[in-house]
């Protein structure tokens, strides 16, 4: 039987173990990974920010409380990483112009992008193009991570109606899109 | 939304194929090789500030030479001590990171 997260948390806290936390690293990276390649886009910096991830999450361990799930809390540690990357940018990807000074989504920002439909299963890229970058990001943590409305409310700052209705409009386009269980 | 709803269904299939191919993608060994560095850097920083520290605090206090000779089980000469400390705080966080590459 597997250990769960938060055993694995304070054996690494309490006896500095580094293969318990590399059982967290092994379990979380993929998420963590998928939600910093949706959020920058460059696979490279994407796996930056994730190794940047888990040092943190290594440096922040004892900040974690059992009665939060790990999952959550590592999501937040995630978008925050990404938060400060932007910060030290340059300048600004383009993918979070819709985004305000205060973490914010801009309702009104909608692109429908033309995808092709496509005869066999559509992948994830092709399921996600169809969506904005904000929904996208949404839809990786809400299926990726198993995270609830309430907690990407908590992780991304936003009000959790907000959550939900934006989670709700991109499933309305990606079932309009590919005419899932849409009669003609 | 039921699970059985096709759009739950091709939308869990689409995410799960994609963690799996993350997951396989070696970028795995790549975050814990950077973490390892990291964490046994910060131990190998970490003894060697706190032998600095104490070969400073012996050559400034002479008086401390007795509790360096009895750390380290040998008669150092009053010269040696401030050397030989610093370079066994170096030392053994070395020898633990080499360990730790053979584990």
């Amino acid at each position: 039987m597997e250990a769960s997260d938060e055993t694995l948390v304070s054996q690494a806290l309490n006896l500095g173990d580094i293969a318990a936390f590399e059982q967290l690293v092994r379990r979380h990276q993929p998420r963590v990974l998928l939600l910093q390649r949706r959020l920058v886009r460059d696979p490279a910096i994407a796996e930056d920010l994730c190794q940047e991830t888990f040092i943190r999450a290594w440096n922040k361990l004892r900040t974690f409380r059992a009665t939060g799930r790990f999952q959550a809390w590592l999501t937040k540690l995630a978008y925050n990483v990404f938060l400060q990357h932007l910060r030290h940018a340059s300048r600004m990807p383009k993918h979070m112009e819709s985004i305000g000074a205060d973490g914010q989504l801009d309702r009104d920002c909608l692109v429908m992008p033309t995808v092709p439909i496509a005869d066999e299963l559509p992948d994830l890229p092709k399921l996600l193009a169809v969506l904005t970058k904000e929904e996208q990001t949404l839809m990786v943590l809400n299926y990726a991570h198993g995270l609830s409305n309430r907690e990407i409310s908590e992780v991304l700052g936003i009000p959790v109606g907000t959550i939900k209705s934006q989670i709700h409009r991109a499933k309305d386009k990606i079932r309009h899109r590919f005419r899932i269980g849409v009669t003609p | 939304m039921s699970p059985q709803d096709p759009l739950e269904q091709l939308l869990t299939g689409a995410f799960n194929r994609e963690l799996g191919q993350l997951e396989s993608a070696g970028s795995v060994d790549r975050v814990m090789s950077r973490v390892r560095r990291y964490i046994w850097l910060r131990r190998f920083v970490f003894a060697a500030v706190v032998a600095l520290a104490m070969a400073a605090l012996i050559t400034t206090f002479p008086d401390f030479l007795w509790l360096s000779n009895w750390l380290l089980g040998i008669e150092f000469g009053r010269q040696a001590i401030p050397v030989a400390l610093p370079l066994l705080g170096l030392f053994i966080p070395w020898l633990l990171v080499l360990l730790d590459d053979q584990v």
